[in-house]
């Protein structure tokens, strides 16, 4: 059954005596970190302006992967899949699907990268690759309003996150067993550029769409999520102009990533923590 | 030991099938409370059943009323005068006569008649005739007691007891007979209830409970009170509830013989989930028997054939039967037996009992109590898996329904109010014997039945009848799923 979801409540902004909308420090904070990263990026990527420094080390990019982006993508999954059992709504499910494909891929390109580098990048870019399309749809649904499922809903969950983690698995498999897109792993490569530039715009785009329902409805958990994927996009927009694996300009991909990861984190924590509904019919006591 | 059925139905079971042959028994009571209808069907039985015949002493009615009144109640007194087998002695008029002329009177049409069965109506009009007490005694002790005794008369001595009062008849009679049954009578809740008392009967087991009995166009009808059964076997198999959701939740289903509650506020569909567990046993060729307190059965077939169930097509196979009863503190005991009846007659694999909160406020809470407790028994004894609604108020525990112990199984059906509709829960709350699923969980009344969906994960303390949103996750919904603005509604 595919019926539209019902009007729901939209979450009160905070609002000062006169009646403007009151943005926290940290809001601002956060958004001064995109000039912050896109700036680096462009430093370090674009005009070379700390040459010939390089580090690399897997251990780290594992650690980063696994400790801050898979685990922050789960905490996302998490409540997206309850919130996708509750409405049914398939921006819902989309959402929680992108994040997870991108926790999950960067995983796997970690581990992929002890043992071949650009095997590992290959890996990294594919799974965003998957990852900014997805939030691209849940972007523009959730702009347009989203469809709702009323029914077998835990099937279609369960079904979602077994089908992207079988397929981030044949993306790894694939990329260990065949060089048909090595080039994507390759930095500086056009195709490895072509691709990383789709994503950036892919993101950039979903972005926007977050950021319009946030302009509309204005809550705090649209506000940091479309900036935590405003975030992946300049990191990536990073890892574009990078010349060589382990530069600085790398590096700065790796903190945007992080601090993009801080941002979901505030989009789940910005969400109020109960709203009573009040005795029902027919309350007694 | 030789005994005499009084034709009373129902009350000769409760006192091993009659009074001793040649007793004097007492029966003392209110006015209106059927002494002379008891006594009459003493009489008319022995005549017309037992070819015994009987004398009838009135000092309280001539012969005319007295037959008048027993043809109301189908009682065919003149055709046990043409026969031999009945004598009416009026003594109503002859205010003069001294007592002793009355007793040899009696005597002698005892004797002229062979009668077996005599009725003295009332004693407590011809003990006036006594200056003394002590000379009621005598002629009770010795003229009626031991003549009677000799001769094997049975005799029921008719005593009045005054409303209020305490005492019965003169109160020397209950020491000298061998067996006293008080009729009494009460208000309760604005109805009439009648009760029987066997105070006292020699050489007799009685029931230890109080006797409840009504008056109806053929006399005195008495319900023996629901005994406890006696649990002499215990079914390990499961059978479905009819609703798959639950059963899963109940690893499999209930144990046949097992007594479910089912709990909840009006319009939870208490009732629904009753003909849903009794249409899947009449599906699976079991005979169901469903006993509606609030519905009558053309209600209970419509309601079932709004979700697909052909009970009609079950009743007419004789593999279902509905019984509507309207309860009453004045009938409660009469749909008991009838029940029981049936239970015996059609005995039925399924028993539903539609609700008992009707029942509770029928009843005395110790009476209800004790009745429950025996269906259970009657149930369990008997392999018959019931099912009992009860209402509740929004809230509640089973706690608060304190039959619920007798209960294996508790669930209780919740309204939910959440976005502007109303949801339904679902939890089970106790399973004797069984792992179970402890979650809350929704369910809807879809066009086929009750359908058990997915545990709430929206909402918290449901049961504390004030639930609310689960933390977090729906303001993350709502804050992906806020509605598009319109245009109009921009301007705002």
């Amino acid at each position: 059954m595919r019926v539209r979801r019902p009007a729901s409540q939209v979450v009160t902004p905070k609002s000062d005596p006169t009646g403007s909308i009151a943005i926290s420090i940290s809001q601002k904070l956060g958004v001064a970190s995109i000039p912050v990263i896109a700036s680096l990026a462009v430093a370090f990527g674009l005009f070379d302006m700390v040459d010939g420094v390089v580090f690399q080390s897997a251990l780290i990019q594992i650690v980063i992967n696994v400790f801050v982006i898979l685990t922050v993508s789960l905490i996302v999954v998490r409540i997206s899949a309850k919130s996708f059992l509750t409405t049914g709504s398939s921006n819902l499910l989309l959402l929680g699907l992108a994040v997870f494909e991108f926790g999950f891929s960067s995983t796997v390109g970690g581990f992929i990268t002890g043992l071949n580098v650009d095997e590992g990048i290959e890996m990294y870019v594919l799974g965003a690759l998957v990852s900014a399309f997805l939030h691209l749809s849940s972007g523009i649904l959730t702009y347009k309003g989203s469809p709702v499922r009323r029914t077998r809903l835990k099937l279609r969950l369960g079904f979602s996150y077994v089908s992207t983690t079988i397929f981030v698995l044949l993306i790894g498999f694939f990329v260990l067993n065949s060089s048909f897109l090595s080039s994507i792993g390759q930095f500086g490569s056009i195709v490895q550029r072509s691709v990383i530039a789709t994503i950036v715009v892919t993101l950039l785009a979903s972005s926007f769409f977050f950021s319009r329902v946030y302009s509309r409805t204005r809550s705090p958990v649209l506000y940091w999520y479309s900036l935590a994927v405003a975030t992946v996009s300049f990191a990536y927009f990073a890892f574009f102009t990078t010349q060589e694996n382990g530069d600085l300009a790398t590096w700065t991909g790796i903190f945007g990533l992080c601090l993009s990861s801080v941002y979901f984190l505030k989009s789940v924590l910005s969400a109020p923590k109960a709203i009573s509904t009040g005795p029902g019919i027919g309350a007694t006591r | 030991m030789d005994r005499v059925a009084t034709g009373v139905e129902g009350f000769d079971s409760a006192i091993e099938g009659g009074f001793p042959r040649g007793d004097l028994i007492l029966i003392a009571g209110h006015p209106g409370s059927g002494k002379t209808l008891l006594s009459s069907q003493f009489l008319y039985n022995g005549a017309s059943n037992h070819r015994e015949p009987g004398v009838y002493v009135s000092f309280a009615e001539n012969r005319e009323a007295f037959l008048r009144n027993m043809r109301r109640t189908r009682m065919d007194f003149e055709k046990c005068e043409r026969d031999g087998l009945f004598k009416f002695l009026d003594f109503v008029t002859v205010k003069d006569k001294a007592i002793d002329e009355i007793l040899s009177t009696v005597i002698s049409e005892l004797d002229s008649l062979g009668a077996k069965r005599l009725v003295i109506d009332s004693f407590s009009a011809m003990a006036q005739a006594f200056s003394r007490k002590i000379e009621a005694r005598i002629v009770l002790h010795t003229v009626l007691g031991r003549m009677t005794r000799l001769n094997g008369v049975t005799t029921m001595l008719i005593a009045e007891k005054p409303l209020g009062s305490k005492a019965l008849g003169g109160e020397i009679e209950e020491f000298v007979a061998d067996a006293v049954v008080v009729l009494t009578h009460a208000l309760a809740r604005g109805y009439l209830v009648r009760n029987l008392d066997v105070v006292k009967m020699r050489g007799t087991r009685t029931s230890r409970t109080r006797l409840h009995y009504d008056i109806g166009d053929g006399g005195l009808v008495v319900y023996p009170p629901l005994t406890p059964y006696p649990l002499e076997k215990i079914y390990s198999e499961k059978v479905s509830t009819g609703v798959d959701g639950l059963d899963k939740m109940l690893s499999g289903g209930i144990y046949k013989g097992s007594t479910v509650l089912v709990m909840g506020e009006s319009g939870t569909g208490k009732t629904t989930s009753a003909l849903q567990f009794l249409a899947r046993g009449a599906m699976n060729n079991e005979k169901v028997l469903f006993t509606s307190y609030e519905e009558s059965p053309d209600e209970l077939l419509r309601h079932g054939s709004s979700f697909g169930w052909k009970l009609s097509e079950l009743v007419e196979a004789r593999k279902a039967k509905f019984m509507s009863f309207f309860p009453d503190p004045s009938n409660i005991q009469r749909i008991f037996s009838e029940v029981r009846q049936e239970i015996s007659e059609f005995r039925p694999a399924r028993l539903v009992v539609d609700s008992l909160t009707s029942l509770e406020r029928m009843m005395d809470p110790d009476e209800f109590f004790q009745v429950i407790r025996r269906l259970v028994t009657l149930g369990k004894s008997r392999g018959i898996t019931c099912l009992a609604t009860a209402r509740t108020s929004e809230g509640a525990l089973p706690s608060d329904f304190w039959v619920s112990s007798l209960a294996d199984v508790i669930l209780s059906l919740r309204q939910v109010e959440s976005q502007s509709a109303l949801r339904r829960a679902l939890v089970i709350f106790k399973a004797r014997g069984s792992p179970l699923d402890s979650s809350i969980k929704e369910f809807e009344i879809s066009p086929v039945g009750i359908a058990v969906e997915e545990k709430f994960t929206d909402l918290e303390q449901i049961l504390s009848g004030a639930p609310r949103k689960t933390a977090r996750v729906e303001g993350w919904s709502e804050a992906f799923t806020a509605r598009p603005q319109t245009k109009a509604g921009s301007h705002k």
